[in-house]
């Protein structure tokens, strides 16, 4: 049942003329922009490269965060999973790996084109790119978490103003695990606790976001 | 082989007590009581904008009235529309970039009825359209498909918002065998539409809904 929903939704995306890119061209714009406010400095900009990562990171997986319900639930596509008694905790599930998959995976891959942009050693690609790994489901949850209240609404602002509690200790934690990590290895405490936390958002939002839907298709 | 139309030996009602629902300050109705069993086929009907389509969601429980209640019942005990409803609304909800047969295929594996879909697309009319996008289909091939979509939820109340809608004269009378078999295994319908009510089953009622004075 998951994997039906996470079929189609892939081939869905696959067959939508690239909207499911305008992500990747945003966060790729958000890097280009970054370099050029920062006067291309590569001393400038070094020390800052890991919190500008994640900031694109954050705000591309954000532009995605309404589409992630908004078609289903306006074609009437949710409303019937509702009927059919798949479990919408099962949907969320799917639409999770479904985001991941189509809106992270592809900015998790950009992460070493965007470090040449800044002229980052290797270690800290591989600390930026695990830290980011390790949040994916976090970011995916709140994502999903988000656009299940959201439901048949765009909501730009609404979105900032859910998002943002969430994504304020996301952030903290995972730029403490790029230092962390090239300071301690894999062994730092910091990812351990970026590890927990994503791991809290998995176990409240799947539930969350399911009851959101429910009370949105009622 | 799996039969298209399964026997439903489970006895199952949905009743409706005293619903009123409205639309913004808008009342569409109050007071109304139904109740549809098995061999039932219901004809709700009425004007546009008169509340068909929002008394079809509260009856397949996808909107809540503002008063009254509905209890969807199955072998006495009460359940949760999803057990007994398959609702078709007046949308299709096809998604246009998928193939007919993909877009079949998608629902057949949610119900776990793979080994049906093509005797499904074959009971409406869609076998030849396996293969064409469903925004390429036409509206009437669309309901087809939505209708197909009915079948293959092997529920046993279907619940229908304007099933004949662009539908052709071979369509219309698809449509009504197709209703016919489904009462004939002991389901049961309720059907919202303009068209002239037909006699689907012995027990046939007619819901008219009229604007309050």
């Amino acid at each position: 049942m998951i994997t039906a929903i996470v079929n189609r939704d892939l081939k869905l995306a696959l067959r939508s003329g690239g909207a499911w890119l305008h992500g990747l061209f945003f966060f790729a714009v958000f890097i280009a922009l970054s370099a050029i406010a920062m006067g291309g400095s590569l001393n400038v900009m070094r020390p800052f490269a890991p919190a500008l990562i994640w900031l694109a990171v954050i705000f591309s997986a954000m532009l995605s965060f309404p589409a992630i319900f908004l078609e289903d639930y306006q074609d009437g596509n949710l409303a019937q999973l509702k009927l059919s008694g798949v479990s919408l905790m099962r949907v969320a599930i799917a639409k999770s790996i479904s985001f991941a998959l189509l809106s992270i995976a592809p900015l998790l891959l950009s992460i070493p084109f965007a470090s040449l942009v800044f002229d980052i050693p290797q270690k800290t690609i591989l600390a930026i790119s695990l830290s980011l790994i390790i949040a994916t489901p976090a970011l995916t949850i709140y994502g999903v978490l988000t656009s299940a209240i959201l439901a048949g609404r765009r909501g730009g602002f609404l979105i900032v103003l859910i998002t943002t509690p969430f994504l304020i200790p996301l952030l903290i934690f995972g730029l403490g695990v790029v230092t962390a990590f090239q300071e301690s290895g894999v062994g730092a405490l910091e990812i351990r606790a970026l590890i927990g936390l994503s791991l809290i958002s998995i176990a409240v939002g799947i539930p969350a976001a399911s009851a959101a839907l429910n009370a949105n298709l009622e | 082989m799996t039969a298209l139309f399964p026997d439903i030996n489970t006895q199952y009602c949905i009743n409706a007590r005293d619903l009123s629902m409205s639309r913004g300050e808008n009342v569409l109705f109050e007071g109304l009581t139904a109740s549809v069993t098995s061999g039932d086929v219901l004809w709700v009907q009425g004007n546009n904008g008169i509340g068909k389509t929002t008394l079809l969601q509260a009856f397949a429980g996808l909107s809540r009235p503002d008063f009254g209640a509905i209890s969807w019942i199955q072998e006495d005990a009460e359940t949760a529309p999803k057990n007994l409803i398959a609702y078709q609304p007046h949308q299709s909800f096809a998604k246009p970039t998928l193939t007919t047969l993909e877009d079949l295929a998608f629902w057949a594996s949610i119900y776990g009825v793979q080994d049906l879909i093509e005797l499904t697309l074959n009971s409406v009319g869609l076998a030849a359209k396996g293969s064409v996008p469903t925004q390429k289909l036409s509206a009437g091939q669309r309901r087809r498909l939505a209708l197909a979509k009915l079948i293959i939820s092997r529920k046993p109340i279907w619940v229908m918002d304007e099933p004949s809608a662009a539908m052709d004269t071979d369509g219309m009378a698809l449509i009504d065998s197709l209703i016919e078999k489904h009462i004939n295994r002991g389901g049961s319908a309720i059907i919202a539409s303009h068209d002239a009510t037909r006699k689907l089953s012995s027990n046939t009622r007619i819901l008219t809904l009229r604007a309050s004075a």
